[in-house]
């Protein structure tokens, strides 16, 4: 009988985490710790989930030299006090960002932000410095371990209690503690398309940036 | 006039039509026994090249809904056109003894709109039918025919053509000889879904009415602008009718619940009526296609849940209106209670029609034509019951009064009293 309850109870999601966001308007940053791990995808998915899901005023930052969105999101071209920015399924992104112009967007922004860091530079160091949430995408495979151990070496002392390492590995075997790392680890949620979210990607991604 | 030298192959039947230059006939084709009809008309009347250019029109109209053209030759004086006679009533010999249903009218209308539109779509050039008049839709079954395209003229020549075309039935920049387009041909459908909608057991019908209105406004800019947005519009109101038939009950119903004004609480008594059904064991859901009310509820609501795009508190359930990112899903079955704001157009697309209204001073209320219809019904919230009976003798309709309540977000006895008696009308509930 009770197993029935839960069924049910699991069925419906609830929404207080939800309100939580809504309420308390974050800035999230998304950094990988090597190469090709997906930053930029799970950073549209956040944004995208709280553009639609939420209709909440969303800011997307591409902190990056080139930008790779470019040719996705840059059909429309908007201006917004003295920013030049792309409106795509209703967010706003700011492409190709450097650090300064980031700070001066964190600082003046009325809405939830989503930070894109390709890189880890002094620079993308200070924004990220900024950001109510940092998320660390990395592997704990051998040959990657190394990588997201130079990247938590690297965040070390950014004065945020709280950095979550999002890897791709589900098996909790293969996973070292979070302790032994200094932080929190967790499996990176699969999601499909980031244009194309489903009902129940919701709560990973609700998890993610509470 | 008759023309000469036919006799060897048509009996005349009949004359339709006799003047001292044109004659239409009826006739038996003798070499299969078939009847026809042929129209002819004198080489030196000015109107003589019609014959031909009737003939050059039918050729490149594909549809089955006009008649077949025979032939076309010329005697010594005369030239003449034989084509298809096409029997059955006329829809004005029709609705002088018929009174029709909503179904019959909207079948006739569709089948109306298809022929137009084929004749707008017909190669490159538009044909433009000028004539539409109950005397040329002819019954047939179902479906409709048109006949007599005399007038008809291609869409790049219609600048050139004479104004042309039947008082009281032709759009009026056809009759004052300013610029035609296919518009004119809407207006004339316009006026023969009025005509039927006169002789139909459906004469309050303020969707059809209101459609009837926008076919036949005077200014060709603010008519509808081509055949195929009306036939969609009918299609809408048939899908309407015929998606009703086979739901049970009340599923599927949408009431709309809009605002004669803004701030007159629409929102308050569109999520009561929701919250009543729902306590009642009638699946209701609240929607607000203009805003993001349910947004706003979720970020409010304290213990909600979310699922399948609904939110879920006590007795309320919400759609969420997500943006495009978000996969479609498929909306749940039950009665739908539409928030429209003020939006009466929107509305007019539900089953049932609540109109909320308030009576401050200070407030500029506007009510809609059809407001005396049966399926509207009018609310006066934040009403006295002196300023109610006031509105009830200026709209000569009941009038709901709402009571002042101070619960926000719970369900008043009195406002379930209210929204009883309002759904008391409706069979289903």
């Amino acid at each position: 009988m009770k197993g029935i309850f839960k069924f049910k109870h699991w069925q419906k999601t609830s929404t207080n985490k939800i309100q939580k966001i809504i309420k308390n308007k974050k800035v999230i940053g998304v950094i990988g710790a090597s190469r090709k791990m997906g930053v930029t995808h799970i950073c549209l998915c956040i944004a995208n989930f709280l553009q639609s899901a939420l209709k909440q005023n969303v800011l997307y930052i591409e902190l990056a030299e080139d930008s790779q969105l470019l040719p996705v999101v840059g059909e429309k071209q908007i201006n917004f006090d003295g920013h030049i920015a792309f409106s795509y399924k209703k967010v706003n992104y700011v492409l190709a960002c450097d650090g300064e112009e980031a700070v001066s967007l964190i600082n003046s922004w009325n809405g939830h932000i989503v930070i894109d860091v390709a890189d880890y530079s002094k620079k993308s160091y200070q924004v990220l410095c900024r950001c109510d949430k940092k998320i660390m995408i990395g592997s704990l495979q051998p040959w990657c371990i190394k990588d997201v151990e130079m990247m938590i070496e690297k965040l070390k002392g950014d004065g945020l209690k709280e950095k979550f390492i999002y890897t791709y590995e589900n098996d909790t075997n293969t996973k070292p503690s979070g302790n032994s790392l200094g932080c929190t680890i967790r499996t990176r949620p699969f999601i499909e398309n980031p244009f194309k979210l489903k009902e129940e990607d919701f709560n990973a991604i609700v998890e993610m940036i509470l | 006039m008759i023309p000469e030298g036919i006799e060897d192959r048509y009996d005349i039947v009949q004359i339709l039509q006799e003047t001292a230059a044109t004659a239409v006939l009826l006739v038996n084709y003798r070499q299969i026994g078939a009847l026809r009809i042929l129209k002819a008309i004198h080489r030196a009347h000015p109107d003589a090249y019609s014959i031909l250019s009737e003939a050059n029109l039918l050729h490149g109209i594909k549809s089955s809904q006009i008649p077949t053209i025979y032939t076309v030759e010329d005697t010594n004086e005369m030239y003449y056109l034989v084509e298809e006679y096409v029997e059955g009533q006329s829809l004005r010999e029709y609705l002088l003894e018929t009174i029709i249903s909503k179904e019959k009218l909207l079948k006739y209308a569709i089948s109306l709109c298809d022929v137009i539109e084929a004749m707008h779509t017909c190669d490159d050039d538009p044909i433009i039918y000028r004539d539409m008049k109950p005397e040329h839709v002819i019954l047939q079954d179902d479906s409709v025919r048109l006949i007599d395209f005399g007038i008809s003229v291609r869409k790049s020549k219609a600048a050139k053509a004479r104004p042309l075309g039947t008082v009281n039935w032709a759009a009026p920049e056809q009759l004052n000889g300013g610029f035609i387009d296919e518009r004119c041909d809407v207006y004339g459908v316009g006026k023969i879904i009025e005509f039927m909608q006169k002789h139909s057991n459906v004469k309050e019908d303020f969707k059809i009415k209101k459609l009837v209105s926008q076919a036949t406004d005077e200014n060709i800019d603010t008519r509808i602008k081509s055949i195929t947005v009306l036939k969609n519009e009918l299609l809408k109101i048939q899908g309407n009718k015929e998606s009703k038939k086979e739901e049970n009950r009340y599923l599927g119903k949408r009431i709309a619940v809009v605002g004669a004004a803004k701030s007159v609480g629409t929102t308050k008594i569109a999520i009561s009526m929701c919250m009543y059904l729902n306590k009642n064991k009638i699946d209701a859901y609240y929607k607000d296609e203009k805003s993001d009310t349910v947004h706003n509820l979720l970020k409010n609501l304290h213990g909600a849940r979310l699922k399948d795009g609904v939110l879920y508190h006590k007795n309320f359930k919400g759609i969420l209106n997500y943006g495009d990112v978000i996969e479609n899903i498929t909306p749940p079955i039950g009665i739908y209670i539409v928030d429209c704001g003020t939006d009466y157009d929107l509305a007019m697309s539900c089953d049932r029609v609540i109109i909320v209204t308030g009576s401050a001073p200070w407030i500029s209320v506007s009510y809609p034509e059809w407001i005396r219809d049966k399926s509207v019904y009018v609310i006066g919230n934040m009403c006295t019951k002196l300023a109610c009976i006031k509105l009830a003798k200026e709209l000569k309709k009941k009038i709901y009064m709402y009571p002042q309540t101070v619960s926000a977000n719970g369900l008043a006895k009195e406002e379930e009293r209210i929204i009883q008696e309002l759904l008391r009308n409706e069979r289903d509930f």
